[in-house]
C-alpha cells in the first residue's frame, strides 16, 4: 500500500438485539474513485453507510477519514470533514420548499449568528444549478412534502450533490428513479463527481446502471462482505451469485 | 403514624384508578391527557350532587360518577382526540389539545359550582365531607380506608378481566397493538378505543368521590392529583398497565412516607408534591422504563 | 376622571400583550420553529418576576440606608411603598432597581435554559412536556413555600421603578418600555424565523436525523435556543412584575405556560407573525369579556367563560384549521435572497438581478 485509501472502516461490527447487522466489515474507498456496495436485501448496507456517516455507533471497530480515526465523530462534524450521505427512503424537510431543503444541505453549520445573516445569493445560485442538473428546477418553490416518489428521490441527491463532499455515501440513490432517467443521473451523477474530485461510495441494487460506472466493488452478505474486486469479476464470482439467489 | 399509613393508602387506590386510566389513553391514543385529574372532578361533584338531592351518602352515589366520569372522557374522546389522531395529530399536539379540553372542564365545573351552591345551597367550594369512623383488628379507621381500596380493587379487577379474559379485551389489545391490522381483522376500532375511553374516565370518576374524605375539595382539586398521576405512569413505565397500578403505590406510599419522614426533620409537608415531580425526571432520565423493566426485557 | 380611566386601561392592556408577545415569541422559537415542547416557560416566566420580587425592595433598602425588620413576607410590602417614596426623588434610583433584577435574571435564565437542554437531547417529545411540566411546578412549589423567596404565599411587594414620573407621564413611560420589550423580542423571533437559522430550525424539527446528516449540530442548536427562549422569558417575566406592582408564585402555574402555547398554536405554529396575532386574540377574548361581563346575565363568575372560549377556540381550530389563523408558508427564508419570485423562471430572473444580500 503506498499511499492510504481516503475512507476506511476496519472491522466494523454493528448488532441489533440478536441480529448482527455488521459483522467484522473492512471497506476501503479510494480517493476519486466510485465504489460499489451490493449485496441481497437485510445484508447490511444500509447499516454500513449510517455507520459511516455517524448515525449508528459501531460496537466494534474503527473508521478513518484521510487518515483520521473519525470513530468518536458526530454526524455534523463528519459533514464538516467532507462525509455526505443520502438515505436510501429520502428524509426531506417537508415543510420547506424544494429549494430551501438543497440550501439546508449546501452549507454546513454557521453557527448561531452567522446563519442569522442572510447573505446567501452565491449558495442560492449553486443550489439553483443543481436543481436544474437533476431537473428539478421547475418545482422549486414546492413544499418537499407535495414531490412524486421520484422527485423526492432527487431531492436528496441534490441535497447530496450541493455540499460538495470528498466523500459522498449514496444509499440506492436509483431506486424507484424510472430507467431511461435513472441512467441519466448515473453520468451526470459521475460526471459532476469527476469534475468535483467527490469519491463515491454507493449502495446500489441496479447494476445494468451502476455497474459500468464503479471501479471498484464489494459484496456483503448477512453482515459480512464476502467478495470484492474489480467489478465485472465481482459479479462473476459464484459465492456472490449463491448469495443472491439465497442460501 | 396509623395515620400517615391510612392516607398513603387511599392516596394511593385513587392514583392507581387515575394511573391505569392515564395509562390506556397513552397505549389508545398516544395523549399524555392532561383533561384526566378534571374528569376526576367531574365525577366528584357527580356523586356530590347526587348525594345532596338524594339524602344519601356520596359512597353510594359512586356509579353516578362513574357515568359521569366515563361520558366525559368518551365525549372528549370522540369529539377531540380521536379527530386528532386521525388527522395525524402528534403527541404534543394532542397534549395541548388536552389542556384545552381539561381547561373546558375545570372551568364548566367552576361554573357549575357557583350555579350548584346558589340553588342547592351547599358548599361546592374548600369544602370537606365528613366520613364515619370504622373499628377495624382494634384500630379506629375512616370509612374511606376500606371502601376506596375495595373500589380500586373491585374496578382493578374488572378491568383486568375485561382485558385479558374477553373477547372485547383480545380486541382491544389487537387494536393497541396494531390498529390497521386490527382494522382489517374486522375489529372496530374506533369503538373499541371508545369503550377504553369510558372505563378510564370512569375508573377516575369513581377516585373522585372519595376526594372530599380526604381533602379540602374544590373545582381544581382533581387538576392536583394529575401530576402524581403521570408519575405513576412514569414511574411504573410508560405502555405497562400493570406498572402504573404498582407505580401508583410507590408514588402514594413515598410521597406520604418520605414526606412525613422529612417532617420529623423539620421540613414543611407542603414540599410533598415535590416527591412526585422529582419522581417524573428522575425516571424518565434514569430508568425510562420504569418498574416494568424489572419484569420484561 | 374617565379620561386617566380609559388611559390606565388602554396602557394595562398594552403591557400585558407585550409582557405575551415576548413570552409567545419565546414559545414560537421554541415550540414553532424547532418543535421543542419548552412547556417549563412559566418557571422562566417566574425567575425574572421573582428576580424583581426578591430584589427591588431588599436593593432599594440598601441604596436608600433603609434596614428591613421584620419578616420578608409581612413588611415587604409596607417597604416597597417606603422606597416607592425615595424613587420618587430619584430618578437613577428607579432605574437602577429596574436594571439589577433583569441583569441577575438573564443569565439565571441562561443557565437554566441549558439545562433545560440536557433532557431535551434525550427523551421523547411529549415525554420531555411532562419532565418540564413536572419541573415547572416544582419551582412553584418551592416559591410559594420557601417564604424568604419572595414571601411566599404572602406575595412580594415591588417598588414603583417609574414613582418619579407624574400621572398620564408614568403610564406613558411604562408603555413605552413594555412596547420596547415587547416588539423588540418579537423582532428577534422574526429576524430568526426569516433567517436561514429558521430555516435550519424548522429542519430540526421535521426531522432531526436528517438536519444531523446535512451537519446541523443539534445539540448545541436546541441549547443556544433554550437559552435564549428562557432569557426572554426571563423579561417577560421582569416586565410583568413591575407592571403588577407584586409578585405572587401562584401566578405562575401550568396554566400560564398553557395560555401562551395556546397563543402560538391559535396564531399559527411556524409563522413569525403567529405570536403577535395570537397574543391578540387571547387578550381580546380575555379583556373582552371583562368590558362586557357586566351585561352577560349567567348565574356564575364570567371570568370562566373566556377560559372555557379559549379551551373551545384552541380545540375548533387544531381540528378545522391545525395551521393556525396565519400559518406557516415555505420560501419564508428566501425573501431577501429572492426579490422577484414565480415558478420556473424565478432562477432567470435572479441571474438577471444579480443584486447584492438586501438588509443587513
Ligand atoms: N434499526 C434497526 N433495528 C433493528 N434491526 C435493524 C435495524 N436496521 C436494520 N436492521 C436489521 O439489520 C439487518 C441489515 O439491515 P440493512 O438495512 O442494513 O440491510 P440492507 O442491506 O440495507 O438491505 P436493503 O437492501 O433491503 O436495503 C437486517 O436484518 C435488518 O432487519
Ligand atoms: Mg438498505
Amino acid at each position: 500500500m503506498s499511499r492510504s485509501p481516503l475512507f476506511l472502516a476496519k472491522n466494523v461490527s454493528k448488532r441489533f438485539g440478536g441480529v448482527r447487522a455488521l459483522n467484522g466489515v473492512t471497506i476501503s474507498v479510494e480517493r476519486g474513485s466510485l465504489t460499489l456496495l451490493m449485496g441481497p436485501n437485510g445484508s447490511g448496507k444500509t447499516t454500513f453507510i449510517q455507520v459511516a456517516s455517524g448515525l449508528l455507533a459501531p460496537e466494534e471497530g474503527r473508521l478513518f477519514f484521510e487518515g483520521r480515526d473519525i470513530t468518536p465523530y458526530p454526524p455534523h462534524l463528519r459533514f464538516k470533514l467532507g462525509i455526505t450521505s443520502t438515505f436510501q427512503t429520502p428524509r426531506l424537510f417537508p415543510s420547506l420548499s424544494v429549494i430551501e431543503n438543497v440550501l439546508l444541505a449546501a452549507q454546513g453549520d454557521r453557527g448561531f449568528l452567522g446563519s442569522l445573516r442572510g447573505d446567501e445569493e452565491e449558495v442560492v445560485e449553486r443550489a439553483f444549478e443543481v436543481l436544474r442538473t437533476l431537473s428539478l428546477d421547475g418545482v422549486w418553490d414546492r413544499p418537499a412534502s407535495a414531490l412524486s416518489g421520484g422527485q423526492m428521490k432527487l431531492l436528496e441527491l441534490a441535497r447530496a450533490l450541493v455540499s460538495e463532499p470528498k466523500l459522498l455515501l449514496l444509499d440506492e440513490p436509483l431506486a424507484g428513479v424510472n430507467p431511461a432517467l435513472a441512467g441519466e443521473i448515473m453520468s451526470r451523477l459521475t460526471k459532476a463527481c469527476r469534475e468535483l474530485g467527490v469519491t463515491v461510495l454507493m449502495v446500489e441494487h441496479r447494476l445494468d446502471i451502476a455497474l459500468k460506472h464503479a471501479d471498484h466493488a464489494y459484496v456483503m452478505h448477512n453482515g459480512s462482505v464476502i467478495a470484492q474486486g474489480a467489478p465485472e469479476e465481482v459479479v462473476e464470482n459464484p459465492e456472490v451469485a449463491r448469495a443472491y439467489l439465497g442460501e | 403514624m396509623l395515620d400517615v399509613l391510612v392516607g398513603a393508602l387511599v392516596y394511593s387506590n385513587l392514583l392507581a384508578l387515575l394511573a391505569i386510566g392515564l395509562s390506556l389513553m397513552l397505549l389508545t391514543c398516544r395523549v399524555s391527557n392532561f383533561a384526566h385529574g378534571d374528569v376526576v372532578t367531574t365525577g366528584l361533584y357527580a356523586a356530590y350532587t347526587a348525594s345532596v338531592l338524594l339524602r344519601v351518602s356520596p359512597y353510594a352515589c359512586i356509579p353516578f360518577a362513574l357515568l359521569a366520569g366515563g361520558l366525559v372522557s368518551l365525549l372528549s374522546f370522540l369529539l377531540v382526540f380521536d379527530p386528532l389522531r386521525r388527522a395525524g395529530g402528534g403527541p404534543v399536539t394532542l397534549m395541548v389539545a388536552s389542556m384545552a379540553v381539561g381547561i373546558i372542564i375545570r372551568y364548566s365545573l367552576h361554573a357549575y359550582a357557583d350555579v350548584m351552591q346558589r340553588t342547592l345551597g351547599v358548599y361546592t367550594r374548600q369544602f370537606v365531607l365528613s366520613d364515619f369512623e370504622l373499628q377495624l383488628a382494634g384500630l379506629r379507621v375512616p370509612g374511606v380506608l376500606p371502601l376506596s381500596s375495595l373500589t380500586a380493587a373491585v374496578l382493578l379487577v374488572s378491568l383486568y378481566v375485561l382485558l385479558y379474559r374477553t373477547r372485547l379485551g383480545v380486541a382491544m389489545r389487537a387494536a393497541i397493538e396494531n390498529p390497521q391490522l386490527a382494522e382489517s381483522l374486522g375489529i372496530d376500532v374506533k369503538r373499541v378505543f371508545a369503550i377504553g375511553w369510558f372505563l378510564s374516565g370512569a375508573l377516575a370518576g369513581a377516585a373522585g368521590v372519595f376526594l372530599p374524605f380526604r381533602v379540602i375539595s374544590d373545582p381544581d382539586v382533581g387538576w392536583s392529583m394529575l401530576l402524581p398521576a403521570f408519575a405513576s405512569v412514569v414511574v411504573g413505565g410508560i405502555g405497562s398497565l400493570a406498572g402504573s397500578v404498582a407505580g401508583a403505590y410507590v408514588v402514594g406510599f413515598s410521597e406520604l412516607l418520605l414526606s412525613y419522614l422529612l417532617a420529623t426533620l423539620g421540613v414543611s409537608t407542603a414540599y410533598r408534591p415535590l416527591i412526585s415531580f422529582a419522581a417524573i425526571v428522575a425516571t424518565l432520565l434514569l430508568r425510562p422504563k420504569g418498574l416494568s423493566s424489572l419484569w420484561s426485557r | 376622571m374617565r379620561g386617566v380611566e380609559v388611559l390606565s386601561f388602554l396602557v394595562s392592556t398594552a403591557v400585558l400583550y407585550s409582557v405575551y408577545l415576548i413570552l409567545a415569541s419565546s414559545m414560537e422559537i421554541e415550540y414553532g420553529e424547532l418543535g421543542l415542547p419548552s412547556f417549563a416557560k412559566a418557571a422562566f416566566f417566574a425567575l425574572g418576576a421573582f428576580a424583581v420580587g426578591a430584589l427591588t425592595v431588599r436593593l432599594g433598602a440598601l441604596l436608600t440606608g433603609v434596614a428591613l425588620e421584620g419578616e420578608f413576607k409581612l413588611v415587604s410590602y409596607r417597604y416597597a411603598t417606603l422606597i416607592s417614596a425615595s424613587v420618587a426623588r430619584n430618578p437613577a434610583l428607579g432605574l437602577a432597581l429596574f436594571a439589577v433584577p433583569l441583569l441577575v435574571a438573564l443569565p439565571l435564565a441562561v443557565l437554566m435554559g441549558l439545562a433545560a437542554s440536557y433532557p431535551a437531547l434525550r427523551l421523547r417529545e411529549d415525554h420531555l412536556a411532562i419532565a418540564l411540566i413536572a419541573f415547572s411546578e416544582s419551582v412553584r412549589v418551592v416559591a410559594r413555600n420557601y417564604e424568604p423567596l419572595v414571601g411566599g404565599t404572602f406575595g412580594a411587594g415591588v417598588v414603583d421603578f417609574l414613582a418619579w414620573l407624574r400621572s398620564p407621564w408614568k403610564e406613558l413611560a411604562l408603555l413605552a418600555v413594555a412596547l420596547a420589550m415587547g416588539f423588540g423580542a418579537w423582532l428577534v423571533e422574526y429576524r430568526i424565523s426569516t433567517s436561514p437559522l429558521g430555516r435550519v430550525l424548522r429542519a430540526v424539527r421535521d426531522d432531526e436525523v436528517a438536519a444531523q446528516a446535512y451537519g446541523k449540530d443539534v445539540a448545541r442548536l436546541r441549547a443556544q435556543i433554550l437559552a435564549l427562549g428562557s432569557a426572554m422569558a426571563a423579561v417577560a417575566g421582569v416586565l410583568y412584575a413591575f407592571y403588577a406592582g407584586t409578585v405572587n408564585p401562584d401566578d405562575f402555574t401550568v396554566s400560564r405556560t398553557f395560555i401562551v402555547v395556546l397563543m402560538v398554536v391559535v396564531g399559527g405554529r411556524g409563522n413569525p407573525f403567529g405570536p403577535p396575532v395570537g397574543a391578540a386574540v387571547y387578550l381580546l377574548l380575555d379583556r373582552g369579556i371583562t368590558l362586557v361581563k357586566h351585561y352577560i346575565p349567567v348565574p356564575f363568575d364570567v371570568n370562566y367563560l373566556s377560559y372555557i372560549l379559549m379551551g373551545l377556540l384552541l380545540i375548533l381550530l387544531l381540528l378545522k384549521r391545525p395551521g393556525g389563523i396565519v400559518p406557516e408558508r415555505p420560501l419564508l427564508t428566501l425573501r431577501r435572497a429572492l426579490p422577484q419570485r414565480g415558478s420556473a423562471a424565478a432562477p432567470q430572473q435572479r441571474g438577471a438581478e444579480g443584486g447584492g444580500p438586501a438588509g443587513t
